[in-house]
This record gives structure tokens, C-alpha cells and sequence, in this order.
């Protein structure tokens, strides 16, 4: 066993290991380089001592699997940990040795009572690769190829337990009170644990690349429920690179575009139009082609946006609402950025915030096309983002600031933002958006 | 088995959640006589035992005949055995945990895995003398006759898992067999320990 152990990382899987190895020093390293800067640019504010900056460095630094995804979601969203490193940590997701043989037969044999073999023409016992928490193997049926991707047991029991875990680093990390953090825990716990519900991830697969099939440059997988189940699921295997791979064949400009288009256009699409979204943006959940195309994977965590949020929220994307303090101030109260008790000193500063904030991120919004691949662009968010981690005012909030249903938009956009960025791509913006 | 006494009798363990008072009294629902039972077995105990034994029976009987079986590795043999073992043990699992009841915990009570001990450790040690012979297992004269007893003492802890395992589809249970055969076989696999075993003896002998 230990043999097939060594040997099943193909040159694929040993690449991504590598990559999130990388990521994860490249993270490590941040957390130690920031964890220090947080002793020393605020050696003066008495509410930050050093004891309690080690202990943070400390403790995120030993967090694994989805304790280190939240702990990471949540400080992005406190813009403690500046975007770019922590969509590092995000590549850094269940890591578990690969099933073994005899596991995967049994788990096929639970659901569908029949091993891989007796389904199959072909099927390879070697994973071709590891997803968030299973692994993904080769098989043929029919002469078509087909991408079967297996669950690791227990993955469910352990989201819940490594949540557990981040809880005390949260408190620590925000000084919340437990009543405070739990907006946030229910809403990444639901979607960390629908994430691990098969059927689920099935039905939507089906659902949302039906409504987005008509996007031109997007290809989906077919999917077989016939041999899916609750830890199985069975899709039709696309060919495509990883963005770092693509990246190095160094394609056209038009390619990039069209890519880019593409991907602005199917987050467009679902945000507007059909109201949930693939909510897991971060480049290995898609391949790129050459031709111009990109597929989609994974639609493990997919996130409904509320009518009452959505109005909130893209209300504060007109442009209007820069000029015009009052409406500013309306949205902000409805999005649970500020409250009505809070002082005028903490008004101020969140407003302030909110407008650079906004006039930032509604750049591209606010043109008919815009260049992902403007450096000034994203060196002025990453600054904005050290910048507001830097603030004792914002970290030391005394109360959650931001509605829950948030999180997972605002990740979505970044991390839609960091591929298009890597793309350089340029792209018209207003696709499928309603009127600003 | 002689399965006139051993299926009513184990459909009454099933429905009522424990033994029958007596032997006699778990006869005479059969409208037989009691030394009947013990032509065939000398109490509940040993018809616990012969019933749990079967059990494994079937599994390695099945596994054999199994091609891919024969074509694992030591380790992926062994993780095999536990997964078909303890899916069988699944459709019993009521059966299982009124046996249970009756183990005292003690060594020198006899209890309902007994009879399943030699069994099990004779499919142990035939996987690891193959292991051995072709390289997976490291060949460690002073420590190798101990293997099937501590895969022995793995089996059972499975099983106490198992038993309290309250996740879901049994899920834990599954994860216990993957990462305690993996790292049992990491253990016993050639590595640092027969280096350091050589490396131990080369220097006292060069003295």
C-alpha cells in the first residue's frame, strides 16, 4: 500500500501539491511578516498588545483544512489578512493522503452496489487529481471519458470540528462576542457542509449549467446521476489547462479577452439574472483552452443571493450614491455597515471607508469596458485592503460590521478580479446587469 | 451452524434487545428439549462465537474468490478485509451490539470474537508472509510473530469504534480503517527502524 501511496501523485497532482505548497509559505510568511507589523505600527495603541498579536500569528498559522478557509474568508472581509495572500490560503483546502483502492471499491459497492469495474469499461484506481475534499479518477464507459470525483469519509464530521477550532481564534482575532461571530459561522457552515452533500452539488451542477449554457466561450460537464450518490459523482472529463499553465503557453490577446468575457460574463449572469452563483472562484475550478473557451468546475459551494440583500447591495454600486451622503448612509444602515447607534466619529470613519471603497471597486462598473490587467488598478486595492488591516478602528470594531450574506459575494468578486487580473484581459462590463 | 437453533435464536436477540433467560426456556419456545441445544453448542456464549465466526467466514470465503483482492497489495488486502467485514457486520449491526453487551472486556471471559481470533490472524499472517516475500513488508524475525496479534488488537479497536460510531453512513468508521492501516503499514514497511537495526548492529560489531 505504501508502494501505491508514493506513486499515485501523477505529475498533475504533484504539481498542484506543489503549488499549494508554495501558497502556503507564501501565506506562512505573510501571517509572520504581518503578525510583526501589527506589534509595531501599533506599539502606541494601547488596545493591541504584542502578546495578543503573537497569539494570533499563532494560532493562524496552525490552522488546516476549512478551519484555515474561514479563518481566511473572515479576516478578507476584514481586510486583516490583504486579499492577495489570503486567496493563498485558500488553495490550501483539505489535504488528505488519496483513498485507498479497496476504499473506493467499498465506497462504490455502498452506493451504487456495484464496484468501479463492474460500472466501467475502463477505470483508473489512480486519482488523476485531488479536489477540496475528495479525489477524482478516470474511467470510460460507452467510448466517452468520464471524470469520477469519490468523497473522503468524514469529511463531514471534520468541517464541522475544524469550525469549532476557529471559533477562539475569531474571538481573538476580532474580539467579538460569540453571539457577534455567529452571524458569520452559520452562514460559512452551511455552505461548508452543502459542500460536502453530493446530491446536492449534483442537482445544481445540472441546474446552473443548463440556465448558463447560452454564454458563448463556457462549457460545462454532462453529469450521470444514474452513477452518482452521496459521496459519488459521475461527469463527462474536460480537457483544458490550470491558469498557470495556460498562462505560460502565452496566448493571444484575443484569447484572454475572450476568457475573460466569458467568466465576466457567467458571474454576471448568475448574480443578476438567476440569483445564485458558483461561489468558489478560485482558479482551479477552471480550465482554459487555447480556442478561446473555458469549462466550469465544481459547484460544490454555491451561494443564493436574498432579494433583500441583492437590493442593498448593488444599490451602493450606483454611481450616484458617491455624491449623495444621505442615500449613502441608508444603504449602509441596511447593509449592517454602521447602525443607527452608532457614534458620529464611528459613522464618519465607516462612511469614509465606504466611499473609497466603493469608488474602487465600482471602476469597472462604471465603464463599458475595463482592463483587468491595469497594475495601478490592483496595486490601489491590496493597498486599500494593508490599509484598513492596519486600522485599530476597523479591526477593533466593537461589533460585526457587513452583512453575513457578503462573505461569500465579495470573495466571488475578488477572486474573479485576481484571474482576470492574471489574464490581463479586457472586458465589457455591463452584460447581463440591470440598468446602474 | 446448525441454523434451527441459531436463527430463532438470533432473531430473538435482535427483537428482544438480550439473551433469553435460560437455555431452557429459549428450547421450549421451540417446543425442543434442552439437551438438544447442547448437543451443538455448550452455551449462548459458544453460539455467539460460532455465529460471529461465520460472519468472517463468509467475507475471506467471498474476498478470495475476488480478483482484484488477489491483486492488492498487503495493505490494500487487509483495508479490504476490514471494509467487507465490517459492511457484512452492517446488515447485523443490531445482532452485533446485543453480543456486545455480553463482553465483559475481561481477557479470560470468553466473548463473541473469540472464535473469530484464530481465523483472523491466520488471514493476517498470510497477508503479511506475501508482503514479506515480494518486499511491502519488512522481514523482522525478532518482532514478525507478534504482527497478528496487534492487527488482532486493531481489529477489535475497529470494532469498538465502530460500535459507538454515531456519524453518518458510518463514516468514521471508515476513516479509522484508512488511516490506521495506512500507518500501520507505514510502521511496518522497510524503513528507518531496519536501517537503524543495521546500522545499530555495524557498529558493535566493528568494534
Amino acid at each position: 500500500m505504501a508502494e501505491e501511496q508514493s506513486k499515485i501523485p501523477t505529475s498533475k497532482i504533484e504539481r498542484t501539491g506543489k503549488f499549494m505548497r508554495t501558497g502556503l509559505k507564501v501565506g506562512g510568511n505573510y501571517v509572520k511578516h504581518y503578525a510583526k507589523k501589527l506589534v509595531n505600527k501599533d506599539t502606541s495603541q494601547e488596545e493591541l498588545d504584542e502578546a495578543n498579536a503573537k497569539d494570533i500569528y499563532d494560532t493562524l498559522s496552525t490552522l488546516k483544512g476549512s478551519a484555515l478557509k474561514v479563518a481566511q474568508m473572515l479576516s478578507m472581509d476584514r481586510g486583516i489578512l490583504p486579499a492577495a495572500f489570503s486567496n493563498q490560503f485558500a488553495q490550501a483546502q483539505h489535504k488528505a493522503p488519496p483513498l485507498s483502492g479497496p476504499l473506493i471499491v467499498k465506497t462504490f459497492r455502498q452506493y451504487l452496489k456495484k464496484s468501479p469495474q463492474e460500472i466501467f469499461d475502463t477505470f483508473d484506481m489512480k486519482a488523476s487529481h485531488a479536489a477540496s475534499i475528495g479525489q477524482v479518477h478516470q474511467a470510460t464507459k460507452d467510448g466517452k471519458t468520464l471524470a469520477i470525483k469519490i468523497q473522503y469519509p468524514g469529511v463531514g464530521d471534520s468541517v464541522i470540528s475544524d469550525l469549532n477550532l476557529v471559533r477562539p481564534v475569531a474571538r481573538r482575532m476580532f474580539g467579538w462576542k460569540d453571539k457577534d461571530l455567529d452571524i458569520y459561522f452559520e452562514e460559512v457552515k452551511a455552505r461548508l457542509v452543502e459542500e460536502t452533500d453530493y446530491q446536492l452539488e449534483l442537482q445544481r451542477s445540472n441546474e446552473i449549467s443548463k440556465e448558463c449554457a447560452h454564454i458563448p466561450n463556457l462549457t460545462f460537464a454532462t453529469y450521470y446521476p444514474e452513477y452518482s450518490a452521496n459521496r459519488i459523482i459521475t461527469m463527462s472529463w474536460l480537457e483544458g489547462m490550470h491558469l498557470d499553465e495556460f498562462l505560460e503557453k502565452n496566448p493571444s490577446q484575443e484569447v484572454r479577452d475572450k476568457i475573460g468575457q466569458a467568466l465576466w460574463d457567467f458571474y454576471n449572469f448568475q448574480i443578476h439574472q438567476l440569483k445564485k452563483m458558483h461561489a468558489d472562484a478560485h482558479p482551479g475550478n477552471y480550465l482554459f483552452r487555447e480556442d478561446g473557451s473555458v469549462a466550469i468546475l465544481d459547484f460544490g459551494c454555491v451561494k443564493e443571493i436574498p432579494t433583500r440583500f441583492y437590493d442593498n447591495y448593488f444599490s451602493m454600486l450606483k454611481p450616484d450614491i458617491l455624491h449623495d451622503d444621505e442615500k449613502l448612509r441608508q444603504s449602509m444602515l441596511a447593509a449592517q455597515i454602521i447602525f443607527e447607534d452608532d457614534s458620529k466619529e464611528e459613522t464618519d470613519l465607516y462612511m469614509g471607508i465606504a466611499k473609497e471603497a466603493l469608488n474602487m471597486v465600482l471602476t469597472p462598473f462604471h465603464q463599458e469596458e475595463f482592463d483587468f490587467s491595469s497594475k495601478e488598478y490592483f496595486d490601489q486595492i491590496y493597498d486599500y485592503g494593508e490599509k484598513m488591516g492596519r486600522n485599530p478602528a476597523v479591526r477593533n470594531s466593537r461589533v460585526p460590521r457587513g452583512d453575513a450574506d457578503g462573505i461569500y459575494l465579495n470573495r466571488t468578486y475578488f477572486g474573479l478580479f485576481s484571474i482576470l487580473h492574471e489574464l490581463k484581459a479586457k472586458v465589457k462590463t455591463r452584460n447581463y446587469m440591470p440598468e446602474l | 451452524m446448525i441454523q434451527s437453533i441459531a436463527e430463532p435464536y438470533l432473531a430473538y436477540l435482535k427483537t428482544n434487545g438480550h439473551r433469553p433467560t435460560t437455555v431452557f426456556q429459549f428450547m421450549q419456545g421451540l417446543e425442543k428439549e434442552e439437551t438438544e441445544f447442547y448437543e451443538s453448542y455448550n452455551s449462548f456464549d459458544a453460539l455467539d462465537k460460532a455465529v460471529f465466526q461465520q460472519f468472517f467466514d463468509d467475507i475471506m470465503a467471498s474476498l478470495s474468490a475476488d480478483e482484484t483482492y488477489t491483486q492488492y497489495d498487503a495493505g490494500q488486502q487487509l483495508a479490504a478485509v476490514y471494509y467487507t467485514w465490517f459492511e457484512k457486520l452492517k446488515l447485523e449491526r443490531s445482532l452485533v451490539k446485543v453480543m456486545n453487551k455480553y463482553d465483559t472486556g475481561f481477557f479470560w471471559d470468553t466473548n463473541y470474537t473469540d472464535g473469530t481470533e484464530e481465523q483472523f490472524k491466520a488471514t493476517v499472517k498470510n497477508i503479511l508472509d506475501d508482503g514479506i516475500d515480494n518486499g511491502q513488508v519488512a522481514d523482522r524475525w525478532f518482532v514478525n510473530d507478534w504482527y497478528p496479534q496487534l492487527f488482532w488488537n486493531q481489529a477489535r479497536y475497529i470494532l469498538h469504534v465502530w460500535l459507538h460510531d454515531n456519524s453518518k453512513e458510518f463514516s468514521r468508521t471508515d476513516a479509522t480503517i484508512e488511516k490506521l492501516v495506512r500507518f500501520s503499514f507505514d510502521l511496518i514497511q522497510p524503513n528507518f527502524i531496519d536501517s537503524g537495526w543495521d546500522f545499530t548492529q555495524y557498529i558493535f560489531k566493528g568494534k
